[in-house]
């Protein structure tokens, strides 16, 4: 039998929003669990550079979760990432978060689980992952020292790994399905700077091959429907990313895109159950909004349980 | 001898690092992050290229894979 443990608040998942909310409940004196399956920092921890997000003009990506993690623990937060919840039930009158190690009773739960990269929508993604077909630059870039690569997608972080590979790779390609991207102009501006890097726009990636590794990419113009065969080494791909929201999808609603839906004040449809961050259907998914986010739920689960 | 073969910014290679170090397992890092050479060190055990990779006696484990490592480190 695992042990019982009754606590304040329990947040799931420890990227910006996460982390915030811990630093705002941890001050606020509750007693605050972290858990986070993956990387304390999330997707900021993959990232190269950050380069807006407001008192840093560039930090590294792991830099600034290193802090964030640093300042919750510091305000009195505990985070576990070895612990992992195997089951979720969330109702108005009880919430229960069953780990591997226990069984928790926390009077209120902010879910800030984040979004998970979109894998490539090719049919050999998963026959040449890690072989060619990878997500994190930071981690996998230097494999291809030299080589011909490729960047697949259109936001910020398509235009921001396409800069940093460039500083390893000989050629860097951003397969572009549209004409325009929808990242800031200042991260454009600094790929049309980078000499080694050439953007193909108006064509999509439909699939990779070679014999053991990825040795060269299938593309096809989606003006003219032109196919050819382009000579490289690796795609990462930076297509988007999906709310990692499967361990509640029993206990709260969902959109069909399977997010979040909360009010101003990020609140879900369970009472003293709140959404922040990636994971909540919003328009916008930046580090900043993130935080905010994590603040306005943590202020208002300080109110929930203390009213 | 466990090893680690890791870039030291990656997140997952340090969570790796985190979760032998609370279980006060030793094992060796092998960093690969500068040269290509040292990288086809990763190709050669692991037969791909993401890091991290952790090699537990026979077992090759890619990624942070709790259960995979908890299996292997019960089996040595």
């Amino acid at each position: 039998m695992k042990p019982i443990k009754e606590i304040d608040l329990m947040i799931i998942g420890a990227g910006p929003a996460g982390l915030t909310a811990a630093i705002y409940a941890a001050r606020a004196g509750l007693q605050t669990l972290v858990l986070e399956n993956n990387i304390i920092g999330g997707q900021v921890r993959l990232s190269y550079t950050i380069e807006n997000y407001p008192g840093f003009e560039e930090i590294k990506g792991n830099e600034l979760a290193d802090k964030m993690e640093e300042q919750a623990v510091k305000a009195g937060a505990q985070i576990d990432e070895f612990d992992f919840i195997e089951k979720v039930s969330l109702k108005d009158h009880e919430k229960l978060i069953e780990t591997g190690d226990c069984l928790y009773k926390p009077q209120a739960v902010i879910i800030a689980t984040g979004a998970n990269p979109k894998k490539l929508p090719i049919p050999s993604e998963q026959k040449y992952l890690g072989k060619g077909v990878h997500y994190c630059g930071v981690c996998d870039g230097a494999s291809y020292k030299d080589e011909v690569i490729a960047v697949v997608g259109g936001g910020n972080a398509a235009l921001e790994e396409a800069v940093f590979l460039s500083k390893l790779a000989k050629k860097v390609i951003i397969i572009r399905r549209h004409n325009y991207f929808k990242g800031e102009a200042k991260a454009l501006e600094a790929v049309e700077n980078t000499p080694n890097i050439e953007i193909m726009y108006n064509w999509d990636l439909v699939d990779v091959q070679g014999e053991k590794f990825v040795d060269s990419a299938r593309i096809k113009n989606t003006q003219t429907h032109e196919v050819k065969e382009i000579a490289l080494k690796a795609v990462f791909g930076y297509i988007g990313t999906e709310p990692k929201t499967d361990l509640f999808k029993e206990s709260i609603h969902l959109t069909p895109s399977k997010y979040i839906p909360t009010n101003e004040k990020m609140e879900t449809n369970i009472k003293g159950v709140y959404a922040a961050g990636d994971v909540r259907e919003k328009e916008f998914r930046q580090i900043t909004t993130a935080v905010a986010d994590g603040t306005i739920a943590a202020l208002q689960a300080e109110k929930y349980i203390t009213k | 001898m466990i090893k680690v073969y890791s870039v030291e910014w990656c997140g997952p290679c340090n969570k790796v690092k985190k979760y032998l170090d609370s279980k006060n397992v030793p094992y060796e890092v092998v960093t690969v992050a500068d040269a290509k050479e040292d990288r086809d060190i990763v190709l050669q055990v692991s037969g791909q290229r993401s890091v991290p990779v952790t090699t537990i006696n026979e077992h090759v484990i890619i990624g942070f894979d709790k259960e995979e490592i908890d299996k292997a480190l019960a089996e040595s």
